[in-house]
């Protein structure tokens, strides 16, 4: 369905990515990687946004690029940094974009008072968007997004600003989309995405470091990750010996979770690695402990 | 045992000729021309939402009108040549205002990315608006200089609109060109000082000869460099519908 072959995006002297080969199909798969790892840059060569410096999106087969228009009509996107214009209000907003997507008004109407509904804007259909909350206004991006029923839907930290309770209706959300098309969330909240993506990709040093299901991923710190406790005057020579994926107190004591290689104390607790294990792994800074 | 003798066929010029060009048609997207893309836009996108901005653009369109009324009321008092001079200088106003303010909210505003992914593009639609702007801009220059000629007894309205035209023109090619290659609101708007101050300097730097100048030169030059403005400024839109083809958005 959508091929990056042999990609990479330079700024000058700054590469950014570096030989990105991916291939989609219909289903959601996460972008996870932390802040300027590459993320943004990939999912603005997806939308058109940037051209690669080497290599080429392929839909289908056809070069994104040479598609012009006809592949932004397949699109729904939400930039990371979601714009509107302030004395609009939802409906005018989405139907302007509307129109921009080629939709015609008739068509469009229903389909916009349907998604404002989904996204739980429907009493607020015609208030101004100067008034809405951080929330609110990421939950516009999303249904402008779904506007043209897109095959390809891109959205880029799609859940910044919103709340638990929303964060959980979008997952089901994203869940009902997927059946039918691509959707790629690029995020670095690792729960958004750990219990909905077929695939997670990951990027590190340009490049990608895993493109894989999350129980494979996981499976790359099968039996390296426990948990202990200790008190608290040994926990900074701890630190200093193991990465620590995760530190909280109870009854006075402290719990870690960890990563060890090697042969493991008869007191530390193996457990299950979750992908929040793995992206702190991948992603720990090199002077945070080191790994037996 | 018989064997099956496979038969390649003879491959023909022609035939082979013929599929390759139907091969490359199928997997080439093929551009339609410029004019069919503005109709489709046309079409497919009411001016309703083209000019979704009415409100912002009536106030633009008025600021036009108060700097072409000051002209009219100062005209009573001015040499012809002082005339034609002011016209050269305020008639890309209104295409100016309204190009400008578009630029401004279309591309400099965080809104830009969201549009740059959908079917048409902010390029295209600021393609589109401006050619619009440009002929509002012929209209209400021309009702103004026949304003003028009716009641300035030295203005000659065939020379005060192909002036007034050329003006409109020449500036539009020299600001498209500047959104195109800088992409800055900064630079474009430097380039509209350049034009202001150039044109003011000539005049009060010049004397009176600035606008002799502009009386003495032959009807048919400004004929034709009209057509070439107008031949380079269809290019120049053309060249900014597709800018996004070219560059990449962001």
């Amino acid at each position: 369905m959508l091929v990056v072959k042999e990609v990479s995006k330079q700024y000058g002297d700054f590469t950014a990515l570096r030989d990105i080969q991916l291939e989609f199909e219909t289903g959601l798969y996460g972008l996870l990687a932390p802040n300027g790892a590459g993320k943004t840059t990939l999912i603005k060569m997806l939308a058109t946004l940037l051209y690669p410096t080497k290599g080429e999106v392929l839909y289908n087969g056809n070069n994104i690029i040479d598609m012009d228009s006809s592949y932004r009509e397949l699109l729904g996107y939400l930039p990371q940094q979601f714009g509107y214009y302030k004395n609009y209000s939802p409906k005018q907003y989405l139907l302007y974009l509307s129109a921009l997507k080629g939709i015609s008004k008739k068509e469009a109407l229903p389909k916009i008072i349907e998604l404002l509904d989904k996204v739980a804007l429907g009493d607020v259909v015609n208030k101004k968007m100067k008034k809405f909350s951080g929330g609110m206004v990421q939950r516009v991006g999303i249904a402008q997004a779904l506007l043209n029923d897109p095959k390809i839907l891109i959205l880029d930290e799609p859940t910044a600003g919103l709340d638990p309770k929303e964060r959980a209706r979008f997952r089901n959300l994203l869940t009902d989309l997927a059946r039918s098309r691509l959707v790629i969330v690029s995020t670095h909240i690792v729960s958004d995405i750990e219990s909905i993506a077929n695939e997670i990709i990951m990027i590190k040093n340009q490049q990608i470091l895993y493109k894989d299901s999350v129980e494979t991923i996981c499976g790359t710190l099968d039996g390296a990750v426990f948990e202990t406790s200790m008190e608290f005057e040994q926990l900074e020579s701890f630190r200093q010996d193991h990465v620590l994926l995760s530190e909280k107190q109870e009854y006075g004591k402290m719990i870690v979770r960890f990563i060890h290689k090697e042969t493991p104390l008869v007191d530390w607790l193996p457990v299950q690695p979750q992908l929040e294990d793995v992206f702190l792994y991948e992603y720990r800074d090199e002077t945070n402990g080191t790994v037996q | 045992m018989n064997k099956d003798k496979f038969q390649v066929p003879e491959l023909d010029e022609h035939l082979m000729q013929t599929q390759i060009k139907q091969i490359v048609e199928q997997s080439v997207f093929a551009r339609p021309a410029f004019s069919r893309q503005m109709a489709a836009m046309y079409s497919q996108i009411s001016i309703r939402q083209i000019f979704a901005d009415r409100k912002e653009l009536s106030l633009v369109f008025l600021i036009g009108m108060f700097l072409f009324g000051w002209l009219f009321s100062m005209q009573h008092h001015l040499e012809s040549e002082a005339v034609y001079t002011g016209l050269f200088l305020i008639s890309p106003v209104l295409f100016l205002g309204f190009s400008l303010y578009s630029y401004w909210t279309r591309v400099e505003k965080d809104t830009y990315e969201v549009e740059m992914a959908c079917k048409f593009n902010v390029y295209q639609l600021m393609a589109f608006r401006m050619l619009a702007f440009s002929v509002l801009s012929i209209l209400v220059n021309s009702l103004f200089i026949t304003l003028v000629a009716q009641v300035h007894p030295n203005i000659h309205f065939i020379r005060a609109l192909m002036i007034s035209l050329t003006s409109l023109f020449i500036f539009s090619n020299l600001f498209l060109w500047t959104l195109m290659k800088r992409h800055s609101l900064v630079t474009t708007a430097a380039m509209v000082f350049g034009w202001i101050f150039s044109n003011l300097l000539l005049h009060y730097g010049m004397g009176s000869l600035y606008g002799e100048l502009l009386v003495q030169i032959p009807i048919v030059i400004y004929v034709l460099v009209l057509l070439g403005s107008l031949y380079v400024y269809g290019g120049l839109l053309k060249k900014y519908f597709d800018l996004r083809q070219m560059k990449g958005a962001v």
